[in-house]
């Protein structure tokens, strides 16, 4: 892939289109940098969950006083934040600068190079204090501690120093990094197994899966029958079920490579674009809504889904999917699709009233640094935030490398483009208007939305433009974007300006928006770009000196930096295109294993690692790590082929099996969860096969491919109904589809009590079956009476559930069908709450 | 059996425990109970759990009461009285003489300036206009905004040195129902369902009410389940269309109960049937015993929200009668017939829709929801004691926060998440007393610093639940349910 760093990108955002003057006579004060309490927060927060062990571990084996109470909390309140803020990032295990070391009790007490730093009982003979003091050494070198940090030290020595853990483990990662992480290590397919004399396959994963199937004894299950099959497939590729017509085609070709034929007509529908964009979705939090109060609808957001919809229909290759997604403006900054992609870094949630401006967009980065590495590393980042990470080797630093890729980023909410070839002069004479008729109510309203902010967060928004360091610009945009959606609202407009005004304003704005030109429009794609300035070095939280990290790959993976491609400061940075280009770049191992392992899961109900955004050490192994290789091998190959993928899983013999096994009580003592596969396992339908099925049923599907999301419960599929945050539709809900404030990368299957009153009794599922039944109705009209109550439960269970009715279902369920249309719509809301429907074998 | 197959068992096993004793830290709890490991390999958690309630409460009739419990209990419910909106400590639980000295003056230099949500900058202070007096014998001071709460003075602990970081409805709503401020996580009650699971079959173990048919901050993730399976959600009650209880409860227009009897049977006979062929999937059980009791909740759940067969006296005592009572004190009585009947966790709004958020005219503001809860709160202690409940039921008091000295729009208050008073009473804690500080004007908290956290740390510790104990391995993160925060506040029992 090309990597167009050096086109400049246009920052078309809400803040140019109303500046704003810094009111006259109001002198405004700069609060220092520390004062951000969230910044606060998080230290506390480290400490705190670090205290949380100690303390734990304390009681546990050592016994406890009250004294000793006393003496933890100051150590844990006071001292162990002070250290951790401001002396570990030279004196810990990472960097034990002078040979000294302040992380651990015993490392304390040993001192550094220069001998014993404390001496516990006396403060005044200890080396730490001088050096506090600013005596012979200075310590720490950037400034030195307040008054009251330096009384803080000083006490906790005079008072003994007392450090409450007894093993050095608190801050020190070394148990963890001499261990070798499976993820990290390179591709060890092996050499693909030998075919035995019983295998039926020549399928790689099969011969994978049947050497491990054969070493515990087992065997595969039969091919499923090509009903079960045709349902499987179509469910899974596509989400919808076969119609009855669909299956007979199947059941009548006799092309020896029927299977394969089916497979390939499936791969071509737009529906598969929609299925595997769900799943997507699913992964990356997408939801249309702000989701926190006001929960506001975006009107954009659909734009990322059909990105990805028309991704995966197009066959897009994975290094590219993932380039337009982290950086879609650096590598196309003039196309609208590679805009919407990197959407992607605009699908988290959004508070419209948050005056901790500095505080709101600290969470929003580091939000993006986890959901990046959840859903392209399977890994947990978020640990590191605040300690190392305390079970995978992933230090702080790496966090904070990580973290610096989206240092620049600055959201950019573009305005529709022009289309008329309307005169500016036109257009400027509305705009003067429009000032005119504004006057200064508007902008004093502006002004007082703005005053509402901390001072410090006022002044970066007064600045001009020009002058503002990437930060500031991040800041601005979110003030700006307040002022707009809380402080310009119809009503306290109306209210400035008064009716006349109001209304002509609003006549204005209406020609305006006629010619798009209006200051005032709605963004019709939401975006991001990196913010022009000077980009803003990353520090540890509460840090505005010291080191700053670098953008790069977590050390166990490489620890390689990316490279800077910024020659000035109005130009992107590329690190997003440096990070997307690494996560796919064949030294990262992981990518490729976590990919090829969702695509698994996908196709088979659980992945070989059943963790699927976990493939750290609380995460599981994989059941065959060498077939996991060798898929994750397979698509680097294919260059990041995903349909191939796919292709040769639905054609293996392992995913053609059948449910049953005539052994199956042995296979159950063997392997009861079936992770060698020597079965297919039952699934149970996801909110939207459910919903979509139904809609099939009823005859109701309307198959219009992709464009904005529908409101309310048309007969669209359930991709396309607007998702909102607090708010979800009770359908999909009962049926655990995720409300997307986080990542899900496989979804709970519950069976509840509402769940199931629901498809008893809510309204929508009975219509649903009346429906069901007049769809089954008109095609059994032309049968004799005698037979028609039959053939009605012959049809309705095959439409429902891809299997025509047995005699005993047909048995029971016929004289209810022969009870006129509410006997008939009985039967079809029987078979609605049916096994049968609701699971696939 | 094969060796990846053995090697991955092995290491599933033993790896963490290894590293947890290497590094000493309790992120990682053995799998010891089936609920736990259940959790932990995610596998086959709908067939066992329904909705916290059938495989549960089997568990508990078995076993020894308290299977999920970490420690002994003094309480087995919870109470959540939520006043949506943020009542104000400083005209209710916490009198500061000093802040009618300096009303109309700005806040001293002395004090931090805190961003508040509305960002008045240099309001004045604005004065409380309560009367005050001491109560009980433990002479707890309360205003006359609380008079009937004041009769039980003697059963509140009352925390006055609460605080947290949600200067917003959203946040703040989000941290004291999830702990944290930002959305995602379960709530409260979802933990403690997934901890405890329930002790009725016949009704959602964990429950909520609202005095007004609106949406309130967050909607349903107040109640939601986060990234614990939806079973452990909050279910609404009374919020469902044609007066339903819960949602779906009505058999649908046009169905009577024999129709629906028969269809339930062959609903059944066709499940059957089919899980026949498929002897190894439990879940196939799990849906068709979920449809015996979702007919069970039809005619349990309509007995349990039927206030007709309570006395005029008992109505009288939530002032059922009177109209400003009415409301919030029919769930107060509902909440006491829940906990009859077995539900683990009621959380009652009061001011739906941040009804108690006085940013101006907090006189006017403040009479109509303290007189909208008083009694109703009242009524619930003294039902609850005469029946001998209150002693094994936790009732919890408070907002999402408390509210600033500053005036507001000249007479109101912002919101203050700094320093703010909750009270808890029943389910062992020792009530008359207080409970920390906040500073001499109210705004920040000072002695005995209680964080969210720490309120919720307690609640489940009274729950018998331990903070950390409680987890759920969630993308490879154990979570717990104080994102390891927080602690029991001991002098709640002491």
């Amino acid at each position: 892939m090309s990597r167009l760093f050096k086109q400049s990108v246009n920052h078309q955002t809400a803040i140019s289109s109303i500046s704003m003057r810094r009111p006259s006579g109001v002198r405004l004060r700069r609060t220092g940098s520390n004062s951000d309490p969230c910044w606060n927060r998080i230290l506390q927060t480290s400490c705190i969950a670090m205290g949380v062990a100690i303390i734990f571990l304390f009681i546990t084996s050592v016994g406890y006083g009250a004294e000793d109470d006393a003496k933890l909390r100051f150590f844990e309140s006071k001292v162990r934040p002070l250290l951790l803020a401001k002396c570990y990032e030279c004196h810990s295990a990472d960097k034990a600068e002078g040979g000294l070391r302040l992380d651990t009790g015993r490392h304390v007490r040993k001192g550094g190079d220069s001998g014993k730093v404390i001496i516990e009982g006396n403060p005044d003979q200890s080396l730490l204090v001088d050096a506090i003091r600013y005596q012979n050494l200075e310590m720490p070198p950037e400034a030195p501690l307040t008054e009251t940090e330096q009384q803080v030290l000083i006490d906790w020595i005079r008072d003994g120093a007392f450090w409450p853990e007894e093993s050095d483990s608190a801050h020190n990662t070394e148990p963890v990094a001499e261990q070798v992480w499976w993820a990290a290590q390179p591709l060890a397919p092996g050499k693909t197994p030998e075919a035995s004399n019983e295998s039926r396959s020549r399928n790689a994963i099969d011969l994978y899966v049947d050497r491990e199937l054969h070493s515990a004894g087992l065997k595969r299950a039969a091919t499923a029958d090509r009903r079960r099959l045709i349902r499987r497939l179509s469910l899974d590729l596509l989400g919808l079920p076969p119609t009855p017509e669909q299956i007979q085609r199947f059941l009548d070709d006799r092309h020896p490579n029927a299977y394969g034929r089916l497979v390939d007509r499936m791969f071509a529908e737009p529906a598969y674009g929609e299925r595997m964009a769900r799943r997507w979705l699913d992964l990356v939090r997408f939801a249309e809504s702000d989701g926190w109060r006001a929960d506001a609808f975006r009107p954009q957001a659909w734009r990322y889904r059909q990105f990805v919809s028309d991704a995966f229909n197009e066959g897009m290759s994975y290094d590219q999917f993932v380039a337009f997604q982290l950086a879609g403006d650096e590598i196309a900054p003039g196309d609208d699709r590679a805009l919407a992609a990197v959407g992607l870094l605009r699908l988290g949630i959004y508070e419209f009233n948050q005056r901790d401006a500095e505080g709101q967009w600290q969470n929003i980065v580091d939000e993006l640094t986890d959901v990046t590495a959840d859903v392209f590393m399977a890994t947990g980042l978020a640990c590191a935030k605040c300690h190392d990470h305390k079970f995978d080797p992933i230090p702080r630093s790496d966090y904070f490398r990580f973290r610096s890729v989206f240092e620049p980023i600055l959201f950019v909410d573009r305005k529709p483009e022009r289309t008329t070839s309307e005169s500016n002069a036109q257009i400027q004479t509305l705009l003067d208007e429009l000032a005119s008729v504004e006057g200064d109510d508007l902008q004093s309203l502006a002004n007082g939305a703005v005053d509402r902010f901390p001072l410090n967060v006022q002044d970066m928004y007064r600045k001009p433009a020009s002058e503002r360091t990437t930060y500031e610009h991040q800041i601005a945009y979110l003030v700006a974007r307040q002022v707009i959606d809380e402080g310009l609202t119809d009503s306290k407009v109306t209210a400035a300006l008064g009716k006349e005004r109001s209304k002509r304003r609003k006549e204005i704005l209406q020609e305006l928006s006629r010619l798009s030109a209006n200051p005032y429009e709605k963004a019709d794609l939401i975006t991001v770009a990196d913010a022009d300035g000077s980009i803003r070095p990353t520090r540890l939280p509460g840090r505005s000196n010291g080191k700053a990290f670098e953008p790069g790959a977590p050390q166990v993976l490489g620890g390689q930096s990316f490279p800077e491609q910024r020659d000035s400061p109005t130009q992107t940075s590329g690190r997003r295109t440096a990070l997307a280009a690494w996560i796919t770049s064949p030294e990262n191992p992981i990518s490729a294993r976590v990919l090829a392992n969702r695509i698994w899961q996908y196709h088979f109900g659980t992945g070989l690692v059943d963790s699927p955004n976990d493939f750290g050490r609380l995460g599981q192994l994989p059941s065959h790590p060498q077939l996991l290789d060798y898929l994750a091998k397979s698509l680097i190959d294919s260059n990041w082929n995903i349909q191939e993928l796919q292709r040769e899983i639905v054609n293996s013999e392992t995913y053609r099996q059948a449910t049953d096994h005539p052994q199956l009580s042995r296979a159950l003592e063997i392997d009861p969860d079936n992770r060698l596969h020597w079965h297919r396992t039952v699934q149970r339908l996801d909110a939207e096969q459910y919903r979509d099925s139904l809609l099939i049923a009823m005859n109701a599907l309307q198959t219009q491919y992709g464009g904005p999301s529908v409101a309310g419960t048309p007969g669209r599929r359930s991709i396309y109904l607007q998702r909102k945050r607090n708010s979800s539709d009770e359908m999909l809900n009962a049926l655990d589809s995720p409300n997307g404030l986080v990542g899900t990368a496989k979804r709970d299957v519950t069976t509840t009590a509402p769940q199931t009153l629901m498809m008893m009794n809510s309204p929508r599922i009975v219509n649903a079956a009346k429906s069901f039944a007049g769809h089954v109705r008109k095609q059994v009209l032309n049968i004799d009476e005698a037979n028609r109550a039959s053939a009605f439960v012959m049809l309705a269970c095959e439409i429902i559930s891809g299997m025509p009715a047995d005699q005993k279902t047909i048995d029971l369920l016929a004289p209810l069908a022969a009870n006129g249309q509410e006997g008939e719509a009985d039967v079809c809301h029987i078979l609605i709450n049916s096994n049968s429907f609701l699971f696939i074998e | 059996m094969p060796s990846y197959y053995k090697r991955r068992n092995e290491m599933t096993l033993n790896s963490n425990s290894n590293l947890c004793r290497r590094l000493d830290i309790p992120h990682f709890q053995p799998a010891l109970t089936r609920r736990q490991m259940l959790a932990q390999t995610g596998a086959g958690f709908g067939a066992v759990a329904l909705n916290g309630m059938l495989a549960e409460a089997e568990t508990l009739k078995s076993g020894s009461a308290v299977q999920g419990c970490h420690h002994p209990p003094t309480a087995k419910s919870v109470i959540f009285l939520f006043m949506e909106g943020g009542p104000s400590q400083l005209d209710t639980f916490d009198r500061k003489p000093l802040l009618n000295k300096l009303a109309g003056q700005a806040l001293p230099a002395s004090f931090r300036e805190p961003i508040t949500a509305m960002g008045e900058k240099g309001a004045p202070l604005l004065e409380c206009k309560r009367e005050w007096d001491h109560y009980g014998e433990s002479g707890l001071e309360i205003s006359n905004w609380f008079p009937h709460v004041a009769q039980h003075a003697d059963e509140l602990a009352v925390i006055r040195s609460c605080y947290g970081e949600g200067i917003n409805h959203s946040g703040g709503c989000n941290l004291m129902n999830t702990g944290s401020i930002i959305a995602g996580r379960p709530s409260l009650g979802a933990w403690v369902t997934y901890g405890l699971g329930s002790e009725t079959e016949e009704l959602p173990a964990f429950v909520v009410m609202k005095d007004q048919k609106k949406s309130g901050t967050n909607g349903v993730r107040s109640w939601g389940p986060g990234f614990l399976p939806a079973t452990f959600q909050g279910t609404p009650v009374g919020d469902g269309a044609n007066d339903e209880a819960i949602a779906n409860l009505k058999l649908p227009a046009g169905i009577n109960e024999t129709r629906q009897r028969q269809k339930l049977d062959l609903i059944r006979k066709i499940n059957q049937m089919h899980a026949a062929r498929l002897p190894d999937v439990s879940t196939l059980d799990a849906r068709i015993r979920s449809y015996e009791l979702a007919y069970r909740m039809q005619s349990a759940a309509p007995e349990a929200v039927d206030l007709t067969r309570e006395t005029a006296e008992t109505r009288n005592l939530y002032g059922l009668d009177e109209k400003q009572t009415a409301n919030f004190g029919e769930i107060c009585l509902l909440a006491r017939r829940m906990v009859e009947r077995g539900v683990r966790f009621i959380q009652l709004f009061s001011g739906t829709g941040s009804g108690w958020d006085a940013h101006s005219g907090i006189e006017s503001n403040h009479t109509k929801y303290c007189g909208s809860v008083d009694k109703p709160i009242a009524g619930l202690l003294t039902d609850l004691r005469r029946r001998g409940l209150l002693d094994q039921t936790l009732v919890v008091w408070g907002g999402e926060f408390g509210r600033t000295p500053m005036s507001e729009k000249g007479t109101g208050r912002d919101h203050n998440p700094t320093g703010f008073t909750m009270w808890m009473a029943g389910g062992g804690v020792r009530g008359g007393q207080v409970i920390g500080a906040t500073d001499e004007l109210g705004l920040y908290a000072t002695e005995d610093r209680a964080h969210v956290h720490d309120i919720h740390a307690s609640i489940l510790h009274l729950l018998g639940l331990d903070r950390l104990e409680l987890s759920y391995n969630h993308q490879g993160r154990l979570e717990r349910p104080t994102v390891n925060e927080g602690k029991m506040i001991q002098q709640l029992i002491s």
